[in-house]
Protein backbone atom coordinates (compact mmCIF):
# COMPACT_ATOMS: atom_id res chain seq x y z
CA UNK A 1 0.00 0.00 0.00
CA UNK A 2 1.31 3.40 -1.00
CA UNK A 3 1.26 5.99 1.74
CA UNK A 4 0.89 9.04 -0.31
CA UNK A 5 -1.27 11.63 -1.93
CA UNK A 6 -2.44 11.31 -5.51
CA UNK A 7 -1.60 14.64 -7.08
CA UNK A 8 -1.25 16.16 -10.46
CA UNK A 9 -1.75 14.34 -13.71
CA UNK A 10 1.62 13.81 -15.34
CA UNK A 11 0.45 12.52 -18.68
CA UNK A 12 -2.30 10.60 -20.36
CA UNK A 13 -1.63 7.99 -22.96
CA UNK A 14 -4.21 5.79 -24.65
CA UNK A 15 -6.71 4.62 -22.06
CA UNK A 16 -4.42 5.33 -19.15
CA UNK A 17 -3.55 8.32 -17.03
CA UNK A 18 -0.44 8.52 -14.88
CA UNK A 19 -0.45 10.40 -11.59
CA UNK A 20 2.33 11.53 -9.32
CA UNK A 21 2.22 10.34 -5.72
CA UNK A 22 3.61 12.61 -3.05
CA UNK A 23 4.96 11.10 0.16
CA UNK A 24 2.75 12.50 2.89
CA UNK A 25 5.49 12.37 5.50
CA UNK A 26 8.23 14.20 3.64
CA UNK A 27 6.05 16.08 1.15
CA UNK A 28 8.47 15.01 -1.56
CA UNK A 29 7.97 13.06 -4.70
CA UNK A 30 10.08 11.15 -7.14
CA UNK A 31 9.62 9.36 -10.39
CA UNK A 32 9.51 5.93 -8.73
CA UNK A 33 6.21 6.74 -7.05
CA UNK A 34 3.80 7.04 -9.90
CA UNK A 35 0.44 5.44 -10.36
CA UNK A 36 -1.09 4.59 -13.71
CA UNK A 37 -4.85 4.16 -13.78
CA UNK A 38 -7.48 3.72 -16.42
CA UNK A 39 -8.47 7.10 -17.81
CA UNK A 40 -11.11 9.10 -15.95
CA UNK A 41 -10.89 7.32 -12.62
CA UNK A 42 -14.22 7.37 -10.94
CA UNK A 43 -14.92 9.86 -8.14
CA UNK A 44 -15.14 6.87 -5.86
CA UNK A 45 -11.52 6.00 -6.58
CA UNK A 46 -10.36 9.55 -5.83
CA UNK A 47 -12.32 9.43 -2.62
CA UNK A 48 -10.71 6.16 -1.78
CA UNK A 49 -7.24 7.63 -2.23
CA UNK A 50 -8.05 10.66 -0.15
CA UNK A 51 -9.43 8.48 2.60
CA UNK A 52 -6.01 6.99 3.11
CA UNK A 53 -4.64 10.29 4.37
CA UNK A 54 -4.16 10.59 8.10
CA UNK A 55 -6.25 13.17 9.94
CA UNK A 56 -4.90 16.70 9.63
CA UNK A 57 -2.52 16.00 6.78
CA UNK A 58 -2.65 18.40 3.89
CA UNK A 59 -0.59 18.75 0.84
CA UNK A 60 1.84 21.64 0.96
CA UNK A 61 3.12 23.42 -2.10
CA UNK A 62 6.48 21.96 -2.86
CA UNK A 63 8.08 22.82 -6.16
CA UNK A 64 11.36 21.24 -5.16
CA UNK A 65 11.96 18.05 -7.14
CA UNK A 66 14.41 15.35 -6.16
CA UNK A 67 15.88 14.27 -9.47
CA UNK A 68 16.81 15.59 -12.87
CA UNK A 69 14.32 13.15 -14.41
CA UNK A 70 11.55 14.77 -12.39
CA UNK A 71 12.75 18.23 -13.35
CA UNK A 72 12.64 17.34 -17.04
CA UNK A 73 9.47 15.23 -16.99
CA UNK A 74 7.02 15.85 -19.79
CA UNK A 75 9.10 18.12 -22.06
CA UNK A 76 7.67 17.36 -25.49
CA UNK A 77 9.22 17.20 -28.94
CA UNK A 78 8.72 20.47 -30.79
CA UNK A 79 8.79 22.59 -27.62
CA UNK A 80 10.07 26.15 -27.50
CA UNK A 81 12.73 26.31 -24.79
CA UNK A 82 13.80 29.67 -23.35
CA UNK A 83 17.31 29.49 -22.00
CA UNK A 84 18.60 32.10 -19.54
CA UNK A 85 22.23 33.03 -19.01
CA UNK A 86 24.75 35.54 -20.26
CA UNK A 87 28.33 34.45 -20.69
CA UNK A 88 28.80 31.54 -18.34
CA UNK A 89 27.11 33.43 -15.51
CA UNK A 90 23.59 32.55 -14.43
CA UNK A 91 23.32 29.86 -17.07
CA UNK A 92 21.49 26.65 -16.10
CA UNK A 93 24.15 24.25 -17.38
CA UNK A 94 22.96 21.24 -15.37
CA UNK A 95 19.42 21.63 -16.73
CA UNK A 96 20.72 21.82 -20.31
CA UNK A 97 22.56 18.54 -19.68
CA UNK A 98 19.30 17.21 -18.24
CA UNK A 99 17.46 18.21 -21.40
CA UNK A 100 20.12 16.47 -23.49
CA UNK A 101 19.53 13.34 -21.41
CA UNK A 102 15.73 13.70 -21.48
CA UNK A 103 15.63 13.37 -25.25
CA UNK A 104 13.10 15.95 -26.50
CA UNK A 105 13.85 16.90 -30.10
CA UNK A 106 12.75 19.28 -32.84
CA UNK A 107 13.21 22.09 -30.32
CA UNK A 108 13.19 25.83 -30.84
CA UNK A 109 15.70 27.36 -28.44
CA UNK A 110 15.83 31.06 -27.57
CA UNK A 111 19.01 32.23 -25.85
CA UNK A 112 21.41 35.15 -26.10
CA UNK A 113 24.14 33.04 -27.72
CA UNK A 114 24.14 29.97 -29.94
CA UNK A 115 26.33 27.81 -27.73
CA UNK A 116 30.08 27.44 -27.34
CA UNK A 117 32.46 24.55 -27.82
CA UNK A 118 30.83 21.11 -27.76
CA UNK A 119 29.02 21.27 -24.42
CA UNK A 120 25.64 22.49 -23.20
CA UNK A 121 23.52 24.14 -25.88
CA UNK A 122 26.19 23.42 -28.50
CA UNK A 123 25.97 19.72 -27.63
CA UNK A 124 22.17 19.78 -27.86
CA UNK A 125 22.49 21.29 -31.34
CA UNK A 126 25.25 18.90 -32.34
CA UNK A 127 22.92 16.01 -31.50
CA UNK A 128 20.44 17.37 -34.03
CA UNK A 129 17.80 18.17 -31.46
CA UNK A 130 17.42 21.88 -32.21
CA UNK A 131 15.36 22.86 -35.25
CA UNK A 132 15.66 26.60 -34.76
CA UNK A 133 17.70 29.00 -32.66
CA UNK A 134 16.53 32.49 -31.72
CA UNK A 135 19.40 34.64 -30.45
CA UNK A 136 21.09 38.03 -30.62
CA UNK A 137 24.68 36.93 -30.85
CA UNK A 138 25.30 33.58 -32.58
CA UNK A 139 29.04 34.19 -32.50
CA UNK A 140 30.41 33.23 -29.12
CA UNK A 141 34.02 32.48 -28.19
CA UNK A 142 33.81 29.10 -29.94
CA UNK A 143 30.71 28.85 -32.13
CA UNK A 144 31.97 25.88 -34.19
CA UNK A 145 28.86 23.70 -33.80
CA UNK A 146 26.40 26.44 -34.69
CA UNK A 147 28.41 27.63 -37.69
CA UNK A 148 28.81 24.10 -39.07
CA UNK A 149 25.09 23.34 -38.76
CA UNK A 150 24.09 26.74 -40.10
CA UNK A 151 26.31 26.51 -43.18
CA UNK A 152 24.93 23.04 -43.85
CA UNK A 153 21.39 24.38 -43.65
CA UNK A 154 20.61 22.09 -40.73
CA UNK A 155 19.48 24.76 -38.32
CA UNK A 156 17.20 27.75 -38.71
CA UNK A 157 18.37 31.10 -37.29
CA UNK A 158 16.34 34.07 -36.15
CA UNK A 159 18.55 37.02 -35.18
CA UNK A 160 16.88 39.38 -32.71
CA UNK A 161 18.40 42.47 -31.08
CA UNK A 162 19.24 41.66 -27.47
CA UNK A 163 16.83 44.18 -25.97
CA UNK A 164 14.06 42.98 -28.26
CA UNK A 165 14.57 39.36 -27.13
CA UNK A 166 14.41 40.41 -23.48
CA UNK A 167 11.33 42.58 -24.05
CA UNK A 168 9.60 39.86 -26.10
CA UNK A 169 10.02 37.53 -23.12
CA UNK A 170 8.79 40.13 -20.63
CA UNK A 171 5.80 40.84 -22.90
CA UNK A 172 4.99 37.12 -23.06
CA UNK A 173 5.06 36.95 -19.28
CA UNK A 174 2.92 40.05 -18.90
CA UNK A 175 0.15 39.12 -21.31
CA UNK A 176 1.26 41.61 -23.95
CA UNK A 177 1.05 39.78 -27.29
CA UNK A 178 3.09 42.34 -29.24
CA UNK A 179 4.63 45.79 -28.84
CA UNK A 180 6.14 48.58 -30.91
CA UNK A 181 9.84 49.42 -30.65
CA UNK A 182 12.25 51.79 -32.39
CA UNK A 183 15.02 49.19 -32.26
CA UNK A 184 15.70 47.83 -35.74
CA UNK A 185 13.79 50.47 -37.70
CA UNK A 186 15.47 51.02 -41.09
CA UNK A 187 17.48 47.79 -40.78
CA UNK A 188 17.16 44.20 -41.97
CA UNK A 189 15.26 43.48 -38.73
CA UNK A 190 12.36 45.62 -39.92
CA UNK A 191 11.76 43.76 -43.18
CA UNK A 192 8.23 42.32 -43.28
CA UNK A 193 7.21 43.83 -39.95
CA UNK A 194 4.33 46.21 -39.35
CA UNK A 195 5.53 49.83 -39.15
CA UNK A 196 3.66 52.55 -37.31
CA UNK A 197 4.36 56.22 -36.71
CA UNK A 198 3.53 57.31 -33.17
CA UNK A 199 4.08 60.94 -32.14
CA UNK A 200 6.38 61.51 -35.10
CA UNK A 201 8.67 58.50 -34.65
CA UNK A 202 8.56 55.24 -36.59
CA UNK A 203 8.31 51.93 -34.75
CA UNK A 204 8.09 48.26 -35.74
CA UNK A 205 5.84 45.62 -34.24
CA UNK A 206 7.51 42.75 -32.39
CA UNK A 207 5.66 39.70 -31.06
CA UNK A 208 5.88 38.26 -27.57
CA UNK A 209 8.19 35.25 -27.23
CA UNK A 210 6.50 32.48 -25.26
CA UNK A 211 8.31 29.43 -23.91
CA UNK A 212 6.79 26.01 -23.42
CA UNK A 213 9.74 25.44 -21.12
CA UNK A 214 12.06 27.92 -19.40
CA UNK A 215 15.43 26.89 -17.98
CA UNK A 216 16.69 29.15 -15.19
CA UNK A 217 19.57 29.33 -12.74
CA UNK A 218 18.93 30.84 -9.31
CA UNK A 219 21.18 31.52 -6.34
CA UNK A 220 18.53 30.73 -3.69
CA UNK A 221 15.10 29.13 -3.87
CA UNK A 222 12.40 28.06 -1.42
CA UNK A 223 9.69 25.42 -1.83
CA UNK A 224 7.22 27.98 -3.20
CA UNK A 225 9.67 28.70 -6.01
CA UNK A 226 10.63 32.17 -4.79
CA UNK A 227 14.04 32.97 -6.27
CA UNK A 228 17.04 35.21 -5.83
CA UNK A 229 19.95 35.58 -8.23
CA UNK A 230 23.56 36.55 -7.68
CA UNK A 231 24.98 39.69 -9.32
CA UNK A 232 25.30 39.36 -13.11
CA UNK A 233 23.73 35.91 -12.76
CA UNK A 234 20.32 37.61 -12.90
CA UNK A 235 20.46 38.53 -16.63
CA UNK A 236 17.64 36.81 -18.58
CA UNK A 237 16.52 34.57 -15.69
CA UNK A 238 13.57 36.68 -14.44
CA UNK A 239 12.07 37.19 -17.91
CA UNK A 240 12.57 33.54 -18.89
CA UNK A 241 10.71 32.61 -15.69
CA UNK A 242 7.82 34.92 -16.58
CA UNK A 243 7.53 33.88 -20.20
CA UNK A 244 7.48 30.09 -19.86
CA UNK A 245 4.55 27.73 -19.29
CA UNK A 246 6.80 25.37 -17.33
CA UNK A 247 9.69 27.13 -15.61
CA UNK A 248 12.39 24.78 -14.37
CA UNK A 249 15.02 26.16 -12.02
CA UNK A 250 18.39 24.88 -10.87
CA UNK A 251 19.46 26.58 -7.66
CA UNK A 252 22.70 26.79 -5.73
CA UNK A 253 20.90 26.97 -2.38
CA UNK A 254 17.55 25.73 -1.09
CA UNK A 255 16.30 27.82 1.80
CA UNK A 256 13.33 27.46 4.14
CA UNK A 257 10.04 29.18 3.42
CA UNK A 258 10.30 32.62 4.99
CA UNK A 259 14.08 32.70 4.94
CA UNK A 260 14.11 35.02 1.95
CA UNK A 261 13.18 38.55 2.94
CA UNK A 262 10.03 39.44 0.96
CA UNK A 263 11.61 42.71 -0.17
CA UNK A 264 14.52 40.81 -1.66
CA UNK A 265 12.81 38.11 -3.72
CA UNK A 266 13.74 38.71 -7.36
CA UNK A 267 11.34 36.24 -8.97
CA UNK A 268 8.13 35.47 -7.04
CA UNK A 269 7.22 31.79 -7.02
CA UNK A 270 4.13 32.27 -9.17
CA UNK A 271 6.46 32.23 -12.19
CA UNK A 272 8.20 29.00 -11.14
CA UNK A 273 7.13 25.35 -11.48
CA UNK A 274 10.02 23.08 -10.54
CA UNK A 275 13.22 23.63 -8.57
CA UNK A 276 16.21 21.30 -8.51
CA UNK A 277 19.09 21.76 -6.06
CA UNK A 278 22.40 21.91 -7.97
CA UNK A 279 25.09 23.36 -5.70
CA UNK A 280 28.08 23.64 -8.00
CA UNK A 281 29.81 26.76 -6.64
CA UNK A 282 31.15 29.56 -8.81
CA UNK A 283 30.95 29.69 -12.60
CA UNK A 284 34.10 28.78 -14.45
CA UNK A 285 36.08 31.04 -16.72
CA UNK A 286 34.81 31.68 -20.22
CA UNK B 1 51.41 68.70 -47.17
CA UNK B 2 52.69 65.15 -47.34
CA UNK B 3 51.28 62.32 -45.23
CA UNK B 4 54.34 62.23 -42.99
CA UNK B 5 53.79 65.74 -41.67
CA UNK B 6 50.81 65.01 -39.44
CA UNK B 7 50.42 62.64 -36.56
CA UNK B 8 47.19 60.62 -36.32
CA UNK B 9 45.70 60.09 -32.87
CA UNK B 10 46.34 56.65 -31.41
CA UNK B 11 43.66 54.49 -29.74
CA UNK B 12 44.29 55.89 -26.28
CA UNK B 13 44.18 59.47 -27.52
CA UNK B 14 40.89 58.78 -29.30
CA UNK B 15 39.41 57.41 -26.07
CA UNK B 16 40.86 60.31 -24.07
CA UNK B 17 39.25 62.88 -26.34
CA UNK B 18 35.84 61.29 -25.95
CA UNK B 19 36.29 60.89 -22.17
CA UNK B 20 37.11 64.59 -21.79
CA UNK B 21 33.78 65.51 -23.37
CA UNK B 22 31.62 63.45 -20.96
CA UNK B 23 30.20 65.69 -18.22
CA UNK B 24 29.58 64.69 -14.64
CA UNK B 25 26.30 62.92 -13.97
CA UNK B 26 25.85 61.24 -17.33
CA UNK B 27 24.75 57.61 -17.58
CA UNK B 28 26.95 56.05 -20.26
CA UNK B 29 27.16 52.73 -22.09
CA UNK B 30 30.46 51.87 -23.77
CA UNK B 31 30.71 49.39 -26.65
CA UNK B 32 33.41 46.82 -27.16
CA UNK B 33 36.87 47.88 -28.47
CA UNK B 34 38.21 51.43 -28.24
CA UNK B 35 34.97 52.67 -26.59
CA UNK B 36 35.73 50.44 -23.58
CA UNK B 37 38.96 52.42 -23.05
CA UNK B 38 36.96 55.62 -22.52
CA UNK B 39 36.15 54.63 -18.92
CA UNK B 40 39.84 54.65 -18.01
CA UNK B 41 40.21 58.28 -19.06
CA UNK B 42 37.32 59.96 -17.29
CA UNK B 43 38.90 62.06 -14.51
CA UNK B 44 38.62 60.31 -11.15
CA UNK B 45 36.87 63.25 -9.50
CA UNK B 46 34.12 63.26 -12.15
CA UNK B 47 31.13 61.02 -11.36
CA UNK B 48 30.07 59.31 -14.57
CA UNK B 49 27.91 56.19 -14.19
CA UNK B 50 28.69 53.35 -16.57
CA UNK B 51 26.04 50.87 -17.68
CA UNK B 52 26.55 47.39 -19.11
CA UNK B 53 23.76 45.66 -21.07
CA UNK B 54 23.73 42.59 -18.85
CA UNK B 55 22.09 44.48 -16.00
CA UNK B 56 24.97 46.41 -14.45
CA UNK B 57 24.69 50.08 -13.51
CA UNK B 58 27.66 51.71 -11.80
CA UNK B 59 30.34 49.52 -13.35
CA UNK B 60 33.85 50.11 -12.01
CA UNK B 61 37.25 49.20 -13.43
CA UNK B 62 38.64 45.69 -13.90
CA UNK B 63 39.45 43.93 -10.58
CA UNK B 64 42.92 42.99 -9.38
CA UNK B 65 43.75 39.37 -10.27
CA UNK B 66 43.33 38.26 -6.66
CA UNK B 67 40.04 40.10 -6.20
CA UNK B 68 37.93 38.69 -9.04
CA UNK B 69 34.21 38.24 -8.32
CA UNK B 70 33.26 35.37 -10.68
CA UNK B 71 29.58 36.49 -10.74
CA UNK B 72 30.36 39.98 -12.01
CA UNK B 73 31.02 40.37 -15.72
CA UNK B 74 30.24 43.02 -18.31
CA UNK B 75 28.65 42.74 -21.76
CA UNK B 76 32.07 41.90 -23.21
CA UNK B 77 32.21 39.03 -20.70
CA UNK B 78 35.19 40.50 -18.84
CA UNK B 79 35.41 40.56 -15.05
CA UNK B 80 34.50 43.94 -13.62
CA UNK B 81 33.85 45.66 -10.30
CA UNK B 82 30.83 47.56 -9.02
CA UNK B 83 31.24 51.07 -7.63
CA UNK B 84 29.56 52.07 -4.38
CA UNK B 85 26.01 52.89 -5.39
CA UNK B 86 26.11 50.36 -8.23
CA UNK B 87 23.07 48.18 -8.85
CA UNK B 88 21.97 45.02 -10.64
CA UNK B 89 18.82 44.51 -12.68
CA UNK B 90 17.53 41.92 -15.13
CA UNK B 91 17.99 42.05 -18.89
CA UNK B 92 14.60 43.55 -19.76
CA UNK B 93 15.03 46.37 -17.21
CA UNK B 94 18.60 46.90 -18.37
CA UNK B 95 17.37 47.31 -21.94
CA UNK B 96 14.52 49.51 -20.69
CA UNK B 97 17.27 51.90 -19.54
CA UNK B 98 18.57 51.81 -23.12
CA UNK B 99 15.35 51.66 -25.14
CA UNK B 100 13.46 53.99 -22.83
CA UNK B 101 15.91 56.80 -23.55
CA UNK B 102 17.42 56.92 -20.06
CA UNK B 103 21.07 56.67 -21.10
CA UNK B 104 22.66 60.05 -21.77
CA UNK B 105 25.28 58.58 -24.05
CA UNK B 106 26.33 55.46 -25.85
CA UNK B 107 29.78 55.17 -27.42
CA UNK B 108 30.16 52.51 -30.12
CA UNK B 109 32.67 51.45 -32.74
CA UNK B 110 31.49 51.35 -36.36
CA UNK B 111 32.32 50.18 -39.87
CA UNK B 112 30.70 53.23 -41.44
CA UNK B 113 28.92 56.43 -40.42
CA UNK B 114 26.94 58.47 -42.96
CA UNK B 115 26.62 62.26 -42.92
CA UNK B 116 22.93 61.95 -41.98
CA UNK B 117 23.89 60.02 -38.83
CA UNK B 118 23.21 56.50 -40.11
CA UNK B 119 25.48 53.87 -38.54
CA UNK B 120 26.58 50.45 -39.80
CA UNK B 121 28.43 48.45 -37.19
CA UNK B 122 27.13 44.87 -37.05
CA UNK B 123 27.55 43.16 -40.41
CA UNK B 124 29.94 43.75 -43.28
CA UNK B 125 27.74 42.25 -45.98
CA UNK B 126 24.06 41.75 -46.80
CA UNK B 127 25.02 38.11 -47.22
CA UNK B 128 26.80 37.72 -43.90
CA UNK B 129 25.94 34.15 -42.97
CA UNK B 130 25.15 34.69 -39.31
CA UNK B 131 25.75 38.26 -38.22
CA UNK B 132 25.78 38.98 -34.51
CA UNK B 133 23.81 42.07 -33.57
CA UNK B 134 23.85 41.80 -29.75
CA UNK B 135 22.63 45.06 -28.20
CA UNK B 136 23.96 47.42 -30.90
CA UNK B 137 20.58 48.23 -32.47
CA UNK B 138 18.98 48.86 -29.07
CA UNK B 139 21.82 51.17 -28.03
CA UNK B 140 21.95 53.08 -31.30
CA UNK B 141 18.19 53.64 -31.46
CA UNK B 142 17.60 54.11 -27.74
CA UNK B 143 20.33 56.24 -26.13
CA UNK B 144 19.80 60.02 -25.95
CA UNK B 145 22.96 60.49 -28.00
CA UNK B 146 25.32 58.21 -29.84
CA UNK B 147 29.00 58.90 -30.34
CA UNK B 148 31.24 56.73 -32.49
CA UNK B 149 34.95 56.08 -32.08
CA UNK B 150 36.58 54.51 -35.12
CA UNK B 151 39.47 54.84 -37.53
CA UNK B 152 38.86 57.43 -40.22
CA UNK B 153 39.58 54.97 -43.02
CA UNK B 154 39.72 51.22 -43.52
CA UNK B 155 43.06 49.43 -43.73
CA UNK B 156 43.00 49.85 -47.53
CA UNK B 157 42.36 53.58 -47.19
CA UNK B 158 38.65 53.85 -48.00
CA UNK B 159 36.70 56.40 -46.03
CA UNK B 160 34.49 55.19 -43.22
CA UNK B 161 32.69 58.55 -43.22
CA UNK B 162 30.33 58.20 -46.15
CA UNK B 163 27.33 59.79 -47.82
CA UNK B 164 25.44 56.49 -47.63
CA UNK B 165 26.37 53.34 -45.73
CA UNK B 166 27.06 50.39 -48.02
CA UNK B 167 27.01 47.92 -45.12
CA UNK B 168 23.77 46.83 -43.42
CA UNK B 169 22.48 49.57 -41.12
CA UNK B 170 22.43 49.30 -37.33
CA UNK B 171 20.17 52.35 -36.99
CA UNK B 172 19.14 55.45 -38.92
CA UNK B 173 20.06 59.08 -38.21
CA UNK B 174 21.32 58.65 -34.67
CA UNK B 175 25.08 59.38 -34.58
CA UNK B 176 25.75 62.80 -33.06
CA UNK B 177 29.57 62.83 -32.95
CA UNK B 178 32.49 60.86 -34.39
CA UNK B 179 36.00 60.62 -32.95
CA UNK B 180 38.45 59.24 -35.49
CA UNK B 181 42.22 58.92 -35.56
CA UNK B 182 42.25 62.05 -37.75
CA UNK B 183 39.46 64.30 -36.49
CA UNK B 184 36.50 65.00 -34.24
CA UNK B 185 33.29 65.69 -36.14
CA UNK B 186 29.70 66.49 -35.24
CA UNK B 187 26.86 65.20 -37.36
CA UNK B 188 24.66 68.22 -38.12
CA UNK B 189 21.81 69.05 -40.47
CA UNK B 190 24.45 70.20 -42.99
CA UNK B 191 26.47 66.97 -42.60
CA UNK B 192 29.85 66.40 -40.93
CA UNK B 193 31.12 69.46 -39.06
CA UNK B 194 34.85 69.32 -38.24
CA UNK B 195 35.49 70.26 -34.59
CA UNK B 196 39.17 69.38 -34.49
CA UNK B 197 41.91 67.60 -36.43
CA UNK B 198 45.08 65.66 -35.71
CA UNK B 199 48.07 67.99 -35.28
CA UNK B 200 49.48 69.09 -38.62
CA UNK B 201 46.48 67.97 -40.68
CA UNK B 202 44.75 70.46 -42.98
CA UNK B 203 41.06 70.43 -43.90
CA UNK B 204 42.11 69.75 -47.49
CA UNK B 205 44.04 66.66 -46.48
CA UNK B 206 41.22 65.50 -44.23
CA UNK B 207 38.68 65.98 -47.04
CA UNK B 208 40.94 63.98 -49.37
CA UNK B 209 40.56 61.03 -47.00
CA UNK B 210 36.81 61.47 -46.53
CA UNK B 211 34.04 60.51 -48.95
CA UNK B 212 31.42 62.69 -47.31
CA UNK B 213 31.59 66.47 -47.65
CA UNK B 214 33.16 68.17 -44.62
CA UNK B 215 32.10 71.49 -43.17
CA UNK B 216 33.64 73.94 -40.75
CA UNK B 217 31.54 75.51 -38.00
CA UNK B 218 30.09 78.93 -38.70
Amino acid sequence: MVSGLLTETLWGRGDETTYQIVDINTNQYNSANRLTLARSPSPALNLCVRKRLPEGTRRMINKIVQSMADAMAGIKDGSTVLLAGFGSVGQPNALIDGLIEQGAKDLTVAANNAGSGHVGLARLMELGRVRKIICSFPRSSDPVVFETLYRAGQIELEIVPQGTIAERMRAAGAGVPAFFTATGVGTKMAVGKEHREIDGRTYILENALYGDVGLVEAWEADRWGNLTYKLAGRNFNPVVSMASKTTIVQTQHVVGLGDLHPDNIHTPGIFVDRVLHIPYGDPGSF
Amino acid sequence: MSDSEFKPFNRVQMAQRAATDIPEGWYVNLGIGIPTLVADHVPLDREVIFHSENGILGMGPAPAKDAIEPWLINAGKQYITLRSGGSICHHADSFAMIRGGHLDLCVLGAFQVADNGDIANWATSENDTAPAVGGAMDLAAGAKRLWVIMDHTTKDGSSKLVTKCSYPLTAESCVKRVYTNLATLDVTERGFMVLGMAPGLTLENLQARTDAKLHLPG
